[in-house]
């Protein structure tokens, strides 16, 4: 027979074994769920970073085809149009031909005239052929200039960048289309009337900031246009700034907007 | 030193055959010229070079190995006496603008006629600077222009900002107007104000001025001139604000 206090005790240690089974079954709960939330935060950075890659690979093959394209139109096509153009120039020039042979060579010349010139809007559009001949600083001073001429009253472009720097061809070609978009949006949707662009180069950051004092949009403006917008220009911008792994920055003062695009570079030397 | 009796000697760097053979061909019957060789990319034509002298090159841009750009560089860094020809596709004044300030001695297109190409020859080889139409005297003279003012610029240690501001100084704009242009309070414009004069060595706003033309910093302008160029871009911005329905970002 079980007296009571040996039943008391036999409660209190079942109650005890029940108690530590309980805090046991939580804290083995807790841990499956930290190692499952762990396991998913992992399953998607791999998944973000397999689709990045995929981005990276689909951009980069896509600019390549284009410039490839490009230099195929320009350099081959182009130059062999231009070619049979400066023969009929010299079989002009020799004015050995009837009136009616040479108003055909005219013509032809016209023709070919046309073609060459196509060609060059088709590949000016396919490829940056500056940025590719002179690199990301000059190219990003030419485009520049050339989007604010005779649009604003003060464009000032600030470089502490030599020009020699070899900045990797994938940063140069994204970093400049980016800074191309930002530019003609600041310029189509700030009206600004002065704008300053200055690069900088630290800790191997390559970092482009735009003022202006035009009508400025702050980061929290800009997020939400990021968030709902889904037009091309800034899906455009988004998916350039995943592959450079770049941050591009709103601020508004009192006196003026700045757009600051940054991201990290490995020079190819120095 | 007489140039006329002594023979151009010529070599022709293109990658592309048939240009080549085209251009070789037609290289070889300019009379006074001898047409010593031709390479398909930089490095070619530089190790033909080592061993065959010669006094004008006409150089294609684009190609493997070496392109024309770097050539170019090559040449200029070993102080060649070789006169340089672009050859080139790109109809581009910004990239003859470029490569002229780099040293090239002209820059031609493709479809130049032999005419031309024979001008552009013998004028670089009597040490002249080549323009033809496309590149015109005034661009020529805008880039030995702006060669000058680089150069000042840089022995004044100047950068964009402040040759800007010395420009609004010498248009007469207000302290104000210009400290808002450059992004700063007048009172920093004041300090950079001083720190201009003191670099041109002068006390007073009418000498800076004097001497900001006479470096070719400023190219005076009427008050008709100043006017209607803040009109056109008034104009400029009016048309941007009427089409600014467009959507933010609409690419």
């Amino acid at each position: 027979m079980v007296n009571a206090q040996e039943l008391a005790v036999i409660i209190f240690v079942g109650m005890l074994f029940a108690f530590l089974m309980g805090i046991g079954i939580v804290m083995l709960s807790k841990k499956n769920q930290r190692i499952q939330d762990l396991s998913e935060k992992l399953i998607k950075e791999t998944e973000e970073k397999k689709e990045l890659e995929k981005l990276e690979v689909a951009i980069t093959t896509q600019e390549k085809e284009r410039s490839e394209i490009a230099r195929l139109l320009h350099d081959d096509v182009g130059a062999r149009l231009s070619f049979v153009l400066r023969h009929l120039t010299n079989v002009e020039d020799r004015s050995e031909l009837g009136e009616a042979d040479m108003n055909e060579v005219s013509l032809t010349k016209g023709y070919i005239e046309d073609s060459v010139e196509q060609i060059r809007q088709i590949t000016k559009g396919l490829v940056p052929h500056y940025l590719l001949k002179f690199g990301l600083v000059k190219a990003l001073e030419r485009m520049s200039k050339q989007k604010t001429e005779s649009l604003i009253d003060s464009f000032i472009f600030l470089s502490e960048i030599p020009n020699e720097l070899l900045i990797p061809d994938v940063i140069s070609m994204h970093y400049f289309y980016l800074a191309s978009e930002l530019m003609t949006n600041l310029l189509k949707h700030s009206y600004p009337t002065a704008i300053e662009m200055s690069l900088i180069l630290e800790d191997e950051e390559l970092k482009m900031n735009i003022k202006h004092n035009g009508i400025a949009l702050t980061q929290r403006d800009f997020n939400v246009l990021a968030s709902e917008s889904d037009s091309f220009g800034l899906e455009n911008i988004k998916y350039r700034l995943k592959v450079i792994k770049g941050k591009l920055t709103f601020k508004r003062n009192e006196s003026c907007g700045m757009i600051e695009l940054k991201t990290k570079i490995h020079l190819e030397n120095g | 030193m007489d140039n006329s009796a002594q023979k151009i000697r010529l070599a022709l760097v293109e990658d592309l055959e048939i240009v080549r053979t085209g251009i070789g061909k037609m290289l070889a019957e300019i009379p006074g010229c001898e047409y010593v060789f031709e390479a398909t990319n930089g490095q070619d034509f530089l190790d033909q070079l080592a061993t065959k002298p010669i006094d004008v090159v006409l150089l294609d841009l684009e190609m493997p190995v070496l392109n024309g750009i770097q050539t170019l560089e090559i040449l200029k860094k070993q102080e060649s006496k070789v006169k340089v020809i672009i050859l080139t596709m790109h109809k581009d004044l910004d990239i003859a603008f470029e490569l002229l300030s780099r040293g090239a001695d002209a820059y031609l297109l493709k479809e130049s006629s032999t005419r031309e190409m024979i001008n552009a020859i013998t004028t670089v080889f009597q040490d002249g600077k080549y323009s033809n139409h496309f590149m015109n005297e005034a661009v020529i003279n805008s880039i030995a222009t702006d060669r000058k003012v680089k150069s000042r610029m840089k022995h004044l240690e100047l950068d964009e900002r402040d040759l800007k501001i010395i420009r609004m100084i010498c248009d007469g704009v207000k302290g104000q107007e210009i400290a808002d242009a450059v992004f700063t309070s007048k009172k920093n414009l004041d300090l950079i104000r001083t720190k201009l004069m003191k670099k041109f060595n002068v006390t007073t706003a009418n000498e800076l001025i004097r001497l900001s033309i006479i470096n070719g910093f400023y190219k005076p302008r009427s008050n008709e001139e100043i006017e209607l160029e803040k009109e056109d871009i008034l104009a400029a911005k009016k048309l941007r604000q009427q089409s600014g329905l467009l959507d933010i970002f609409a690419g």
